[in-house]
């Protein structure tokens, strides 16, 4: 049984790629068989942080445009037991390359070989947006707690509640801790109240995934770092455990550690 | 012979009935017959006065379009009538559920979000939250239980009758008509709640009262006004 979720977010900059990335990453880690599909068409990115950019040879238009069939775009992630495929977007085209029902063409051909197929969906709601949906089963949201971030969002669940995907599920991404209790921005509950849809995971803001991004790693395979946690629980999530959320809290470090350097 | 178009003088003009249960060639012919002797009688009696106010009644029958053109055309041509209106017994069911629909007060329980707008013929109860960029508008008043944190307007096609009620401690912006008022009361300490009728005062104003004063302010709020044609 296949599902295609897309992750989307109206907003730009919160995360979507990452998320994509990490929870495909965290899903082949868990032996799944995922086919990420890159829909930023023109500006493309996920091949970009998985560090795949170098052996694209064919994209998703040039398999709408039939230059290539799909099995010669798809791009296998070596590092991942054959569990990890990404379909590219082109670079040199635009989202109106594609139509709604050529996406659920591919798709529907996909969902042979994969368990679960993750569409990153570009910012915004246009053409983009729609062909992102077209397809999907089900849809989770990114957001960020920056109110800008949240308005988007909400328009993005009024836009999804017109179709027949379920009710999206929310990610709180690139938390900052010490803003969330100090009160300058909204809380988990406050975010989750205000959007009322139900929610998946938090991931905490982190420095090391930019790091990793930049290498061409996604971060979960760092297992010690905090944001990886808050995907990895999320994958599991995704697949029916239930993972209690990360704890706010900032641990206090003593004084010896102060002096040494972090507790491990 | 029975008589199938009658003349009856009445306050204001003159009546002209048109038995429902005769053709409508019927009808015509007869008018012509009308209209003759009428016309007749003018030359005789020396009368001059034009343009007399006429309604023609249809009883339970449901006149067209067409049939409406042809008897106006009648009319004008023969006699010295001008016709004032079309009344019937009936109308047609799109139109009484149209007719419901505007002087009802609909009922939403859901939650605006941000681009979405609701629209509502009348007046209309909202049960839930108003999104930020939120949108309810009416023809007539609007009832917000929950929090108003977008837009409302009411009486989008010009009724500066209507109201709106809601709890205006937040930040957020009504209309009534064509007058807006920007809401920013959300800081307003040590309150809970701030619900109030928003409606248009004699000096065309938008201004505020307190919700025991809304039978003062809109006496005919809670009763159905408005025709049916």
């Amino acid at each position: 049984m296949s599902t295609a979720i897309v992750i989307t977010s109206g907003k730009g900059g919160v995360g979507k790629t990452t998320s994509t990335a990490n929870l495909g990453t965290a899903l082949a880690l868990q032996g799944k068989k995922v086919c990420l599909i890159d829909m930023d068409i023109g500006l493309r990115n996920l091949d970009v942080i998985l560090g795949l950019e170098n052996r694209i040879i064919y994209d998703i238009v040039d398999v709408v445009e039939e230059r290539a069939k799909l099995h010669q775009a798809l791009i296998k992630d070596k590092r991942f037991n054959d569990n990890l495929y990404l379909l590219p977007a082109a670079q040199n085209a635009d989202k109106s390359s594609i139509n709604e029902q050529q996406m659920i063409d591919i798709v529907e051909e996909l969902r042979k070989d994969y368990d679960y197929i993750l569409i990153d969906c570009p910012a915004g709601i246009e053409q983009g947006f729609k062909n992102s949906i077209a397809a999907a089963d089900e849809a989770i949201l990114v957001t960020t707690p920056e109110i800008s971030a949240i308005r988007d969002a909400d328009r993005i669940i009024g836009l999804l509640e017109q179709t027949e995907i379920e009710e999206p599920k929310l990610i709180i991404n690139r938390i900052r801790k010490r803003m969330m209790q100090d009160g300058e921005v909204m809380d988990v509950d406050e975010i989750t109240r205000h959007l009322s849809i139900n929610l998946l995971g938090i991931i905490f803001d982190d420095d090391d995934v930019v790091r990793s991004s930049n290498n061409g790693d996604p971060i979960v395979l760092n297992p010690k770092n905090a944001a990886s946690q808050g995907y990895r629980n999320i994958a599991r999530r995704i697949l029916g455990e239930t993972v209690p959320l990360m704890s706010m809290k900032s641990e206090k470090q003593s004084f010896w550690q102060k002096i040494f350097g972090k507790k491990k | 012979m029975k008589q199938n178009v009658a003349l009856k003088g009445i306050k204001d003009g003159f009546l002209l009935n048109l038995s429902d249960t005769a053709s409508f060639e019927e009808l015509l012919e007869e008018l012509d017959g009308l209209l003759d002797h009428l016309r007749a009688e003018r030359k005789l009696s020396g009368e001059t006065r034009q343009d007399i106010q006429l309604e023609v009644h249809s009883g339970n029958r449901l006149l067209n379009d067409e049939q409406k053109s042809q008897i106006s055309t009648k009319i004008e041509e023969k006699s010295h009538f001008s016709i004032k209106s079309f009344t019937s017994n009936v109308l047609t069911y799109e139109r009484a559920i149209e007719w419901q629909k505007e002087v009802s007060l609909e009922m939403k329980v859901q939650t605006v979000r941000s681009g979405q707008i609701i629209d509502a013929p009348g007046d209309i109860l909202l049960i839930g939250k108003v999104h930020p960029g939120g949108v309810v508008r009416a023809k007539g008043s609007i009832f917000i239980i929950g929090e108003l944190h977008g837009l409302a307007h009411a009486g989008i096609e010009g009724d500066t009758t209507a109201v709106i009620v809601a709890d205006f401690l937040t930040k957020a912006q009504i209309r009534i008509a064509d007058s807006i008022e920007v809401i920013d009361n959300e800081d307003e300490e040590s309150r809970s709640s701030k619900v109030e009728v928003a409606y248009i005062n004699d000096l065309h104003i938008l201004s505020f009262e307190t919700l025991d004063r809304l039978k003062k302010i809109q006496p005919s709020i809670d009763k159905v006004t408005g025709g049916l044609f």
